[in-house]
């Protein structure tokens, strides 16, 4: 199974298991009814594909030097996602708890910072905003690396 | 810096803005990354603030001055929302 997986269908976790994994920590990122005051019915997900899977493989591989972990799996949402569905799975497997915890944050602040995905949220009136283009405009922290 | 033929992908709310996305051009004069989207600012009447754009060449993130080559794949990167 691909580490790094960009999905169209429900994001379904993989149950792996290692043996010297003592410790195993996921994050689930959920779509949520409300934001920034405005009621959400759904959004949609788009990504440059080649350059996002790139990235999210550069992102474990950057992780995975940082901390001592055995495995990473990233899978992201493409698409019409509702609300209370997963947007995107990550799992660290390591031998201790505190490295996965770690780890794991680690692979969703890079991921939200330089993995090129977009949203688009679709309000009760029917109305689009693709999330930090058509609203307050907040500066980008991607730069050549 | 040299001129010649390049590849432009638009995505999300650039894809919207544009029309279209992406489009084949040709560069008349040696010119970057940044150059490029300020034309085509001009051309399209706005587009996004260019502070909120990041760069990238042939599936690589690069500085506003990265020279554009002939071939090149150039998207310009509008603020990422993933996860």
């Amino acid at each position: 199974m691909d580490q790094v997986q960009l999905v169209r269908e429900l994001i379904r976790p993989p149950n792996l298991s290692f043996p010297m994994a003592g410790a195993m920590v996921s994050f689930e990122g959920r779509v949520r009814s409300v934001c920034g005051g405005k009621s959400v019915v759904r959004l949609k997900y788009e990504a440059y594909e080649s350059l996002a899977v790139k990235e999210l493989t550069r992102i474990v591989v950057e992780t995975q030097k940082k901390f001592p972990v055995i495995h990473i799996h990233i899978q992201h949402r493409l698409g019409w996602v509702e609300v209370g569905e997963l947007a995107v799975w990550v799992g660290v497997w390591s031998v201790h708890r505190q490295n996965a915890f770690t780890a794991c944050a680690y692979v969703m602040d890079q991921l939200k910072n330089r993995v090129p995905i977009w949203k688009c949220e679709q309000y009760e009136d029917g109305a689009l905003s693709w999330v930090g283009c058509d609203d307050s405009p907040r500066k980008q922290h991607i730069h050549a690396c | 810096m040299e001129t010649g033929a390049i590849r432009i992908s638009y995505f999300a709310k650039l894809r919207e803005l544009t029309g279209c996305s992406g489009e084949k051009m040709e560069f008349p004069q040696p010119t970057s990354v940044s150059a490029l989207y300020q034309t085509l600012q001009n051309k399209y009447g706005g587009l996004l603030d260019p502070e909120l754009i990041a760069f990238c060449v042939n599936d690589v993130y690069v500085s506003p001055e990265h020279p554009i080559r002939s071939g090149d794949h150039v998207v310009f990167i509008p603020p990422v929302a993933g996860g």
